[in-house]
């Protein structure tokens, strides 16, 4: 019998697993030196870059760029006032050691870094059979506007997209740097690389600016994922079909959350799913987390995904959420019920 | 091509830097100060149409507001109480629990843009701020609420709902944001619903001109 793991890894060859593969069950998550990324702590700080970062409690839950203070709000200063992490300062021996030993949801909840109660690691023999992700969070897009904030970012993409075009050059350079310690001091399946594009209708910038800005730097970064032994799944919230043949000419191997605002996702799926593994496809606004949300209306919702995405193979359960504790509970038991004998009907193998 | 018709044109295309040297040209060239004003909230106008349509997206609105308001400054000294406002005070806001003001700002622009006065309260609003600052401004005429997570509809549904009942009159409430429907919008008891910034101009004049 395959681990679960390797049923996994099936999925995201694009190939059909023995059953739907779940991020709640099967993975084993962590984060690669998090303060790289963003604040760790609970009350207000600043990362390794200089960024100003709010914790904001529940139902959030996360650390926010804190709002109006900026590290500079002219993109042409990037170069004097950007400073980039020194990935040799640090001990990546150590570090990887803390990482693979942290309660990742505790991070994800609101307990900043602290490690597993049971003192356990990702490499322990009784997880051996789980899938290993790292969790990258502020992309090239992000740590722009977490630099100099959101609108700033935007007007700098329309008025000067030629310095916007070399900030992204410099950081697809550090996260490649990133990614190779990465490979070299974890023993790691997949990387799943944050980086929003899209709004609930629509992308930030247009797909052709996308493409003329951050596409070629974004290639980049998934060779250098590949180079490293580790597959390339992306996270982009919101709406990115027009982009998504894109991610896949540029060797992109998994595509997540794939919210339910990418209404063609089970035609795009068709198409493409035996390039690119399409991951959740959950309405959590409509289905998950409303306020009237109930456990009959989530386990509906898992099986009209289950229906329109999970069909030949491909395919991976992540119910991505803010309000996650909210739905998992009828959610994993759908999955249960559904998922895990899914393949077993030939018609959806 | 007219002085004005090139504000518009730069107006459109989002120069912030040439629209004030040309808005200021076509003061000099005799055009009134109104109807320099009301060129460019036309073109704020059809910028707005460009984005519901999908053909242009937000940095490209942003850069148009932009050059909007370095126009405006331009004409504000000259305009008789010293504002561009033609259709009254809008009150906007993120509604308490939601952090998320991109959207809300967008509104806001666009809103200010077609002719409004706008006062925005930020995010995290609490009813009882909107129904303050509804009492501490004169000719309120819109109250504009945003949200985005589905967490916070029924904070949106309750602060439209306080607000209705507190006996406050003379505006129109319009709600908007991610998560809301037009269907779910018409529950919480507002005037009006917009899909996004450029048709949120377009309602708040409906609204206010009805």
């Amino acid at each position: 019998m395959m681990t679960k793991r390797e049923n996994a890894l099936k999925a995201y060859r694009h190939e059909t697993p023995d059953y739907i593969p779940c991020f709640l069950t099967d993975f084993s998550m962590i984060q690669c030196c998090p303060d790289l990324e963003r604040y760790t702590g609970i009350t207000r700080g600043k990362d390794y870059w200089g960024c100003d970062w709010t914790f904001e409690p529940a139902p959030i839950n996360a650390p926010m760029p804190t709002p109006g203070v900026h590290l500079f709000e002219d993109i042409s200063e990037w170069r004097d006032k950007l400073k980039f992490p020194d990935l040799e300062g640090i001990d990546w021996v150590k570090q990887a050691d803390i990482d693979v030993h942290s309660d990742f949801f505790g991070l994800l909840t609101g307990k900043g870094i602290t490690p597993n109660e049971d003192g356990s690691s990702i490499y322990d023999e009784d997880k051996k059979d789980l899938l290993r992700l790292a969790m990258i969070l502020n992309g090239p897009f992000e740590r722009l506007h977490a630099c100099m904030g959101f609108q700033n970012a935007l007007m700098a993409i329309a008025a000067e997209p030629e310095e916007c075009r070399e900030y992204f050059k410099a950081m697809a350079d550090w996260k490649i740097e990133y990614l190779k310690k990465i490979g070299k001091y974890y023993d790691l399946d997949v990387i799943m690389f944050h980086d929003d594009y899209g709004t609930n209708d629509r992308m930030f910038m247009s797909p052709d600016t996308w493409r003329k800005l951050i596409k070629p730097e974004l290639a980049r970064i998934v060779k250098a994922c590949h180079e490293a032994g580790m597959i390339y799944e992306h996270h982009s919230c919101g709406f990115v079909e027009p982009i998504i043949p894109d991610l896949v000419e540029i060797g992109v191997d998994a595509l997540d959350p794939i919210q339910a605002c990418n209404i063609n996702a089970g035609k795009l799926k068709k198409k493409y799913g035996n390039k690119l593994t399409f991951v959740g496809g959950f309405n959590n606004q409509d289905a998950f987390e409303r306020s009237d949300s109930t456990p009959e209306g989530i386990k509906a919702e898992y099986r009209r995904a289950v229906d329109l995405l999970a069909q030949g193979g491909s395919y991976i359960a992540f119910p991505m959420g803010v309000a996650f504790a909210s739905f998992a509970e009828p959610f994993i038991e759908e999955h249960f019920k559904y998922g895990m004998s899914f393949y077993q009907n030939p018609a959806n193998k | 091509m007219s002085k004005i018709e090139e504000v518009k044109a730069m107006l459109e295309a989002g120069k912030a830097k040439l629209v004030p040297g040309l808005v200021q040209e076509a003061l000099n060239d005799g055009k009134g100060v109104q109807d320099i004003l009301q060129a460019m909230i036309a073109s704020m106008g059809a910028v707005g149409d460009k984005f519901s349509a999908g053909e242009v997206y937000v940095p490209e609105m942003l850069m148009a507001a932009k050059a909007m308001s370095k126009g405006v400054e331009v004409l504000k000294p000259l305009l008789v109480d010293g504002s561009a406002s033609t259709l009254g005070t809008c009150i906007i806001g993120t509604v308490e629990g939601d952090l998320h003001d991109i959207g809300k700002n967008l509104v806001a622009m666009m809103i200010e843009s077609a002719g409004f006065k706008v006062v925005d309260l930020g995010v995290d609003v609490s009813a009882a701020k909107f129904i303050e600052a509804i009492k501490a401004n004169n000719d309120v005429t819109l109250v504009a609420l945003s949200g985005l997570l589905t967490t916070t509809m029924v904070a949106m549904k309750d602060s439209v709902q306080t607000i209705k009942a507190s006996g406050l009159t003379g505006f129109k409430v319009i709600v908007g944001g991610a998560p809301i429907s037009s269907e779910f919008a018409a529950t919480t008891g507002a005037d009006g619903f917009a899909p996004d910034a450029g048709s949120a101009a377009v309602k708040a004049k409906e609204l206010v001109m009805a």
